[in-house]
């Protein structure tokens, strides 16, 4: 809401600047900022056009001679609208304008211009560049611009939170001003006069009392619709709103003035003389202000004349009974609606108005008795305007304001500091709470109506804390004792898993975790969607890490980057049954690996691309417990493994298919991933394995074998013959040749022979690998190679 | 054995040492000695002449000094071999500037190393951690924090819906309401994890972010004791001399509620980094929390956000965009 200092003015002394104002707002809680502060500009002076000539060599612009009253100036202008006789905004040669803008003496096609003349873009005051800004010819000249303008136009934009519909207008800024610095706050009187004459009537029915409970009116005629005067136009336009005519600035000052909404309808527009306030039936239209027609649902609530709707309560009035030229008589309607009717209404609509934004909030049922007599009064100050009706003052939803308890202790437990009884005392009067002391620390309260967040004691213990100042509050640090058993954080020991993966070369990414559909279902998976996605590339939760990963090496072949090994962890989701307990939840580990996994070097390395077996290696590496890779058919992988750690299934891992790339229109070669089950890699505490003393003896075996057999089947045949004295079997060698014959492979396995208990010696050794080479000779065909 | 067989035999032994010869400047010299020294396997050979016949004796001769040549000449070949390749491994032949051998090393992005950072900090202060469902019931992530449906306060929270009693959390609150229904009060938690917001994506706002809440629960917390929590985390986190104000603001679960900034000087400007504040004794009713019993503060940041101040980074989408230039920088 844009407030204007001038109009704070009126309601309590200020003699801050703007910026200490927004300063002191703002730690109130009504954060505030300088909308416009003119107090930057200098040697920028009124001044008046003697002369306006056409420049001798440009068409558009002209010879201006102007004076601030003690000089003459000549410069050259090229504003459409300079004419002699003007009061105008002179800026001199050295002036300073917004954005640090300054004013030098200049040639314009061959005339010397010894300053500007200024629009009001250039002085900042608004974004109007049409033409220079012309003044009331009555302005003085001679003075700083700041000084005339900057008393009437400087403003402030405050961002006032949903709970402080109090501070949606000036007067309840101008009061939280008053309780902060002590100063007295002026409020408006309110005339409560009677019709000297009553020539109308009018008749009100609430049919809706829940969503109405108040609604006040009364009719005035013989008003003049016209401009407002310039001071009520000034305080209109300073807080970014247009002056219409005298009739809708009247409402939309009161508006701005108490915070309180009201309408004023063209009454001779009324068919018949009364006012029934109704919802609205389903599908009813109705054509507002804004000469929209809306289609309304049954929770609206309507304004109508008896016959058809003029209102759409509390959100905007219709264009049927709208005020115009020739308005004579008006009806004032001035009511307290429900908030979350209206609401609910602005909601459906999409339509929101000052007036809605305040009833939703919570306007006060008391302000609509003030509102109404100020308007009462300003129509007869600013139209001539004459009441002629009785008042209705239709109140069916009348409350009592809450009382609350308030207690020193629990605001001081709260606080962390003492509040003294004159502090608390002091401060409850000037936020206009009745009090009444009950005990020794102990006050019942009655807030007043226009601060509907004042419920419970803890909404007046925040008022004393703020009041006090935030900034004033000293910090403490000290804590009850608090222990608890539990580990802190549950997830601390991945951070060794993305460490090891950091070795690695592996570079972490957060991706979005809304896809589209067609991507998140690649892997045949039932997505969660969102009913109302920012868009269809957006509406629905992944339920794998791994197209985010790929898009994201897509992205980076793009830009130059193609060696890649990424990785990712977090939450994906899928639905395995409707309702909100077949939405599942799992947090995912996954990794990509793309192009080179070492480069050729200077040093003689040749390139190494990334494989099925660089990926073995770094599961290898990341599951230092023994993990098990057991081929599977896994969507999206064309060499897909079951993870096993532990003998437990924890994820995939495998080539990803040219087909599942090709499918997420994607372009790129061979891709390798992994994706494990995050949970199920907390792995349990080490327990330590003795060293044993005893020597290590090596072996080698040379094995001619079927290419077709895996490496891995003679290796645990090697071990069950090991009688437990194997502690490490590894291939170091294949060989391939004609020599050893077609379909065959040479393979040296290096086995490590150790006792825990003594030293071995080959007598012992000896009959293993005879076993072993009998074994693997009657299972597998295995021959040594001689 | 005749004399051409046991010049024959020198020769064999020669070559042998000779290949085995390592860049051993004592194992070189050795070699030498023995051979090509007087009194080496070589010189001993002449001692034969007076064994041999005289007719023979030139021949003799011709062929010593032969074997004699040879060795000498493939000595020397050898040793010089020796010797260059010693040379090659001397520190005037290395050439440093030559690139080494490369280990390609990857990263932790740069808000898991923001989210880490802030929670060593609060867990050294007693914090534990816990974590929380991103699908919640309307219940979890609004109602039970003193959000009705209706109610303005969620104008400032645009949410993901799965269905009309779904959300996607729009923040990590709602874990603040499953810990306080699973446990008992005392209770000290930070909260980290991704929420979601329905908004359109700029360079300052994105579909999700993270967020870490924390919660503390006691019989006697207080908003001193927020401030002086809050003050060590910002302190800690930035600079010991950084400017924070705490400023009053609004949140439906928290009251008094305060939102915290600090002071940028590049942009001189207060920035907000959080929001924070007393717990709404309506929320320890809904979770069943005597309010006359128990008190306790709340606060919650974005990641992001942090993140961004604390490394100058100007655009949030470069965190989700997984860039390699952006992502080797931390």
């Amino acid at each position: 809401m844009q407030v204007s200092i001038q109009w704070l003015k009126k309601f309590v002394d200020i003699r801050e600047t703007p910026e200490e104002i927004a300063e002191l707002l703002s730690m109130l809680g009504l954060e505030a900022e300088v909308e416009l502060d003119l107090t930057g500009i200098q040697n920028c002076v009124t001044a008046t056009v003697l002369s306006s000539e056409k420049h001798p060599n440009a068409d558009k612009l002209k010879l201006c001679s102007v004076t601030d009253g003690d000089e003459t100036f000549n410069l050259v202008c090229g504003a459409p609208n300079v004419s002699a006789g003007q009061t105008v905004v002179l800026a001199k040669i050295g002036a300073k304008l917004p954005g640090g803008f300054k004013i030098k003496k200049a040639k314009i096609r061959g005339e010397v211009s010894y300053g500007m003349l200024c629009s009001e873009r250039e002085l900042g005051i608004s974004e109007s560049a049409d033409g220079i800004m012309v003044l009331d010819n009555e302005t003085p000249i001679g003075v700083e611009i700041s000084e005339i303008l900057n008393e009437s136009l400087s403003s402030l934009e405050i961002d006032v939170t949903p709970n402080r519909p109090d501070a949606l207008n000036h007067l309840g800024v101008a009061r939280e001003i008053a309780i902060k610095t002590g100063r007295e706050l002026r409020i408006p009187d309110v005339n409560k006069s009677s019709p000297i004459n009553i020539s109308d009537s009018v008749s009100v029915k609430i049919e809706d009392p829940a969503g109405c409970p108040r609604y006040m009116a009364g009719v005035v005629k013989n008003v003049t619709v016209k401009p407002s005067p310039k001071w009520m136009e000034d305080a209109l336009t300073a807080t970014g709103m247009r002056p219409i005519n005298n009739l809708v600035d009247i409402s939309n000052y009161i508006l701005l003035e108490m915070g309180h909404p009201t309408h004023i309808f063209d009454f001779d527009k009324f068919p018949a003389k009364e006012v029934v306030i109704r919802r609205a039936n389903a599908g009813e239209e109705f054509v507002t202000l804004d000469e929209e027609k809306r289609k309304l649902n049954s929770e609206h609530l309507l304004i109508t004349n008896g016959e058809s709707p003029v209102a759409l309560a509390g959100i905007m009035g219709g264009m049927d009974s709208a005020v115009d030229d020739t308005t004579k008589t008006v009806l004032i309607e001035s009511a307290y609606f429900d908030p979350i009717t209206i609401r609910k209404g602005s909601k459906a609509l999409g339509l929101l108005t000052e007036s809605s934004r305040r009833f939703e909030r919570g306007a006060d049922p008391n302000g609509a008795e003030t509102a109404f007599w100020r308007i009462v009064e300003l129509l007869k100050e600013l139209a001539g305007g004459e009441l002629c009706s009785d008042i209705v003052d239709e109140y069916p939803g009348k409350k009592d304001q809450p009382v609350i308890r308030l207690r020193q202790c629990k605001l001081n437990s709260i606080a962390g500091y003492e509040n003294s009884e004159e502090f608390i005392e002091k401060n409850l009067t000037a936020l206009n709470v009745t009090i009444q002391k009950v005990a020794e620390g102990e006050w019942d309260c009655v807030p007043p109506s226009f601060r509907p967040d004042l419920e419970r004691e803890i909404d007046l213990i925040e008022e004393f804390i703020r009041i006090y100042g935030y900034d004033e509050v000293a910090s403490s640090r000290r804590y009850n004792s608090l222990f608890s058993l539990e580990i802190p954080d549950p997830q601390s020991k991945l951070l060794n898993i993305y460490n090891t993966l950091v070795g690695l070369g592996f570079r972490q990414c957060y991706n979005n975790s809304l896809q589209p559909k067609k991507v998140a279902e690649s892997m045949d998976i039932s997505a969660v969607a969102v009913v109302n996605p920012l868009n269809e590339q957006m509406s629905v939760l992944r339920t794998s890490l791994i197209p985010g990963l790929l898009h994201t090496i897509d992205f980076n072949i793009k830009n130059g980057t193609k060696d890649l090994r990424l990785f990712e962890t977090g939450q994906v989701h899928h639905r395995e049954t409707v309702g909100f307990d077949g939405l599942k939840e799992t947090q995912l580990l996954s990794g990509v690996l793309h192009g080179l996994a070492s480069a050729a070097s200077v040093h003689g390395d040749k390139d190494c691309h990334e494989s099925v077996y660089t990926l073995k290696g770094i599961l290898s590496a990341l599951f230092t417990t023994r993990f098990k890779l057991t081929k599977k058919e896994v969507s999206g992988y064309s060499n897909g493994f079951a993870v096993e750690l532990n003998g437990k299934p924890v994820g995939v891992a495998g080539q990803i298919s040219a087909s599942y790339i090709e499918k997420l229109n994607l372009d790129m070669k061979e891709v390798f991933a992994f994706e494990v089950d995050l949970n199920q890699l907390k792995h349990n505490g080490v327990v330590f394995t003795p060293l044993s003393i005893y020597p290590v003896i090596g072996r080698d075996l040379n094995f001619v074998l079927d290419d077709s057999l895996n490496s891995g089947d003679i290796e645990s045949v090697i071990l069950s013959c090991g009688k437990g004295l194997i502690k490490n079997i590894v291939p170091t060698n294949i060989f391939r040749h004609e020599s050893i014959g077609d379909g065959k492979k040479s393979v040296v396995y290096h086995l490590t022979f150790q006792s825990d208990n003594r030293t071995l010696e080959d007598k012992e050794i000896t009959p293993i690998i005879e076993e072993i080479i009998s074994v693997a000779s009657s299972q597998f065909g295995a021959k040594l190679r001689s | 054995m005749s004399y051409q067989m046991k010049i024959e035999a020198v020769r064999n032994s020669f070559r042998a040492a000779l290949d085995s010869l390592t860049a051993d400047s004592q194992a070189i010299e050795e070699v030498r000695v023995s051979y090509l020294g007087r009194k080496g396997k070589i010189a001993k050979l002449f001692a034969l002449i007076g064994s041999i016949d005289s007719s023979e004796r030139p021949k003799f001769g011709q062929l010593i000094n032969a074997l004699k040549n040879d060795c000498q000449s493939s000595f020397d070949e050898k040793v010089a071999l020796l010797t260059a390749e010693t040379k090659d491994s001397n520190e005037d032949s290395l050439d440093f500037t030559l690139p080494g051998a490369v280990y390609r090393r990857g990263s932790l992005h740069p808000l898991q190393q923001t989210m880490d950072e802030i929670k060593d900090i609060f867990t050294s202060i007693g914090f534990s951690v816990a974590y929380g469902r991103e699908i919640d019931d309307d219940y979890h992530n609004f109602q039970a924090l003193n959000m009705p449906k209706h109610h303005p306060a969620r104008d400032m929270q645009d949410t993901f819906f799965v269905d009309d009693n779904t959300v996607l959390r729009t923040h990590t609150s709602n874990v603040q309401i499953h810990l306080m229904e699973e446990q008992d009060p005392p209770l000290r938690y930070i909260v980290p994890g991704r929420v979601y917001r329905n908004e359109a994506i700029s360079f300052k706002s994105y579909c999700l972010f993270h967020q870490v809440e924390g919660l503390y629960i006691d019989k006697h917390v207080s908003f001193s004791e927020l401030k002086g929590t809050l003050e060590y985390f910002i302190k800690r986190m930035f600079d010991e001399n950084v400017k924070i104000r705490f400023r009053p603001s609004y949140f439906p679960f928290t009251e008094p509620s305060a939102e915290v900034d600090i002071w940028n000087e590049e942009r001189n400007q207060w920035m907000e980094i959080l929001g924070c504040g007393m717990v709404d004794p309506a929320v320890f009713e809904n979770v069943g929390y005597d309010p006359e019993k128990w008190q306790g503060f709340a606060f919650g940041m974005g990641v992001e956000r942090i993140a961004m101040l604390k490394y100058k980074i100007n655009d949030i989408r470069h965190f989700y965009q997984g860039d390699v230039r952006f992502l080797e920088q931390f």
